[in-house]
């Protein structure tokens, strides 16, 4: 296991995180979207992180583990988003009978996003890409450092 | 690859240097799923590993210095049963890389009193 393959790790989280933050930022800005191609209006997605065992062909083949052994294979994870799924949670209705797209009654159903509570995935989603940018700085010097020795 | 020039001293600080190594890699994947939910934070053995060297198994090789990964048992729970936390990780992230500069250091200061010995002082 080398540098490599702690920076596939990191960078795996980072990717996860950026696609989070996409779906994030689609919400929002379809807070109140009321018509999509599929038909109704737009519903909350939401992503599912899955954790993997690191590839087999990303681990180096253990010639560098010199005089430790190294990790099992099962003992590090990169982490993945499987999936995008839609919220189910019920529609927000709103009373304007003027709108368009109201139904018989008068209403109109908007998105089932919470912008709050998106504001605050966004937040969260953001401080764990920050955390693993540092797990890459962390990586990178100690690298250096290695390079550095008897230089 | 005792001798000479590698002394037990280097040896030992390779071998520091590689579990520090291998800490890295476990914090790193823990941070990368701090947000996978069900995942369980993991910590590598320290004490054990030291321990396990000290004890004996006096292979020159250091074969039996085999660092185990275990559930961190100081993990706090979570409603989503993940277990990491950001600070706590980031904490030791800091102070696994923190040591490990300065191991490398160390043996690169000894690396250099070899060369002063045998270019002299000049």
């Amino acid at each position: 296991m080398d540098v490599n393959d702690i920076l596939a790790i990191s960078a795996s989280a980072l990717r996860a995180e950026r696609l989070r933050l996409d779906v994030i930022s689609s919400n929002l800005a379809n807070a109140n979207t009321t018509r999509t191609p599929e038909g109704g209006p737009y519903r909350r997605r939401n992503v599912v992180f899955e954790s993997h065992m690191l590839e087999a062909g990303a681990r180096s083949a253990e010639a560098d583990s010199g005089t430790l052994a190294s990790l099992s294979t099962d003992a590090v994870r990169t982490v993945e988003v499987t999936r995008v799924v839609e919220d189910t949670s019920p529609l927000r209705l709103v009373f304007d009978p003027g709108h368009p797209d109201a139904n018989a009654e008068g209403y109109v159903a908007y998105p089932n996003v919470n912008p709050v509570a998106e504001m605050v995935d966004l937040m969260a989603a953001t401080r764990a890409y920050e955390a693993n940018v540092q797990a890459v700085n962390a990586t990178k010097r100690m690298a250096e450092a290695a390079l550095a020795i008897g230089a | 690859m005792p001798g000479i020039l590698f002394d037990p001293t280097m040896q030992g600080l390779a071998e520091a240097l590689t579990l520090r190594q291998r800490r890295h890699e476990v914090l790193a994947s823990n941070l990368a799923n701090v947000e996978t939910p069900g995942y369980r934070a993991r910590e590598l053995d320290f004490a054990t590993a030291l321990q396990d060297a000290f004890a004996g198994q006096e292979t020159d090789d250091g074969a039996g210095l085999a660092p185990r990964v275990v559930e961190d048992p100081t993990a706090p729970a979570r409603a989503d049963g993940n277990p990491v936390d950001l600070d706590m990780q980031m904490a030791k992230l800091a102070s696994n890389g923190t040591g490990y500069l300065a191991l490398a250091r160390i043996l690169g200061h000894r690396i250099g009193l070899l060369r002063q010995a045998i270019e002299g002082t000049r």
